[in-house]
């Protein structure tokens, strides 16, 4: 039983730590995003964007 | 070059994916675990394959929309295909690597050994180092357009691995049993199989989308700092 509940509880901390580093990184763009100065790359579409990531 | 814009179709796709496939999975591995009765030989540890079966299939898919990705690069430079094949490689190489070490899981009580250089193993290994490849050609590359094209060649030609991969247990003697069909196993483990495979794509279309959202407002600020 060791084996199995060993590749359960991989898969899932797998996961989850996958997921959590990847909605961290969410975070961070859209936070960067909301602070970085306006320009010209600040289109309506990246304005749309970074709501999208916030969300 | 034009900047990359996610569909406005995507937002909030990834928290419906996400809770559908936290919700799958849960169920898929409570069936697989305590429901669904263990296999007549090998016992207990055969529950594995709720995980490992699902891991190596959506392996191979991830690295087919990476193919995929890959061929639509270079026909039309659009940087969105380049970045999806980025996020589904990345996937691809987690699904590979669980794949691996869930099957030496099973391996060691059922074989009497952690790894064998069989041709299904050896070549499920080959094709996990052929996408860390993929990805340390893109950390390498420091233009986005050269890491593009660079990493899209990588894309296609280590494709061809993903095949061998599957015909290597029809191809070659092999420790590995061969593909299991519908015909050969009991209802309700197909059954518990297809459910964990639903709950391994809902959670690849998750990381995916959520992926792509990230490297599109990652694009968006190198822009915005190569314009300062």
């Amino acid at each position: 039983m060791g084996y199995l509940w060993a590749g359960y509880a991989l898969t899932w901390v797998a996961m989850a730590w996958f997921a959590w580093r990847l909605e961290s990184r969410a975070r961070d763009a859209a936070r960067r995003l909301k602070k970085s100065p306006r320009g010209e790359a600040d289109t309506p579409a990246v304005r749309s964007e970074n709501e999208s990531v916030r969300t | 070059m034009t900047e990359p814009t996610a569909s406005p179709r995507l937002k909030g796709w990834h928290r419906l994916l996400a809770f559908l496939a936290v919700a799958t999975t849960v169920v898929g591995s409570l069936i697989g675990l305590f429901v669904v009765p263990p296999d007549a030989l090998q016992g207990n540890v055969q529950r594995l394959m709720y995980l490992h079966v699902p891991a190596a299939w959506l392996a191979f898919l991830a690295f087919f929309v990476v193919f995929v990705m890959a061929v639509l690069y270079l026909i039309q430079r659009d940087p969105r295909w380049d970045m999806i094949a980025a996020g589904s490689a990345e996937i691809g190489v987690l699904f590979t690597a669980l794949t691996l070490i869930l099957g030496s899981l099973w391996g060691k009580p059922i074989w009497g050994v952690w790894w064998t250089w069989d041709p299904r193993l050896t070549t499920t290994a080959i094709l996990l180092v052929i996408y860390v490849g993929y990805l340390a050609v893109r950390s390498f590359a420091g233009d986005p357009d050269r890491r593009a094209r660079w990493s899209a060649v990588v894309g296609i030609v280590g494709f061809a691995d993903v095949p061998i991969v599957y015909l290597s247990v029809t191809w070659w003697r092999s420790l590995h049993q061969p593909p299991s069909s519908p015909m050969s196993m009991a209802p309700s483990m197909l059954w518990t199989l297809l459910l964990n495979v639903v709950a391994f794509t809902l959670l690849y279309g998750y990381l995916l989308v959520r992926k792509y959202q990230v490297a599109v407002a990652e694009r968006a600020l190198e822009d915005r700092e190569a314009m300062r």
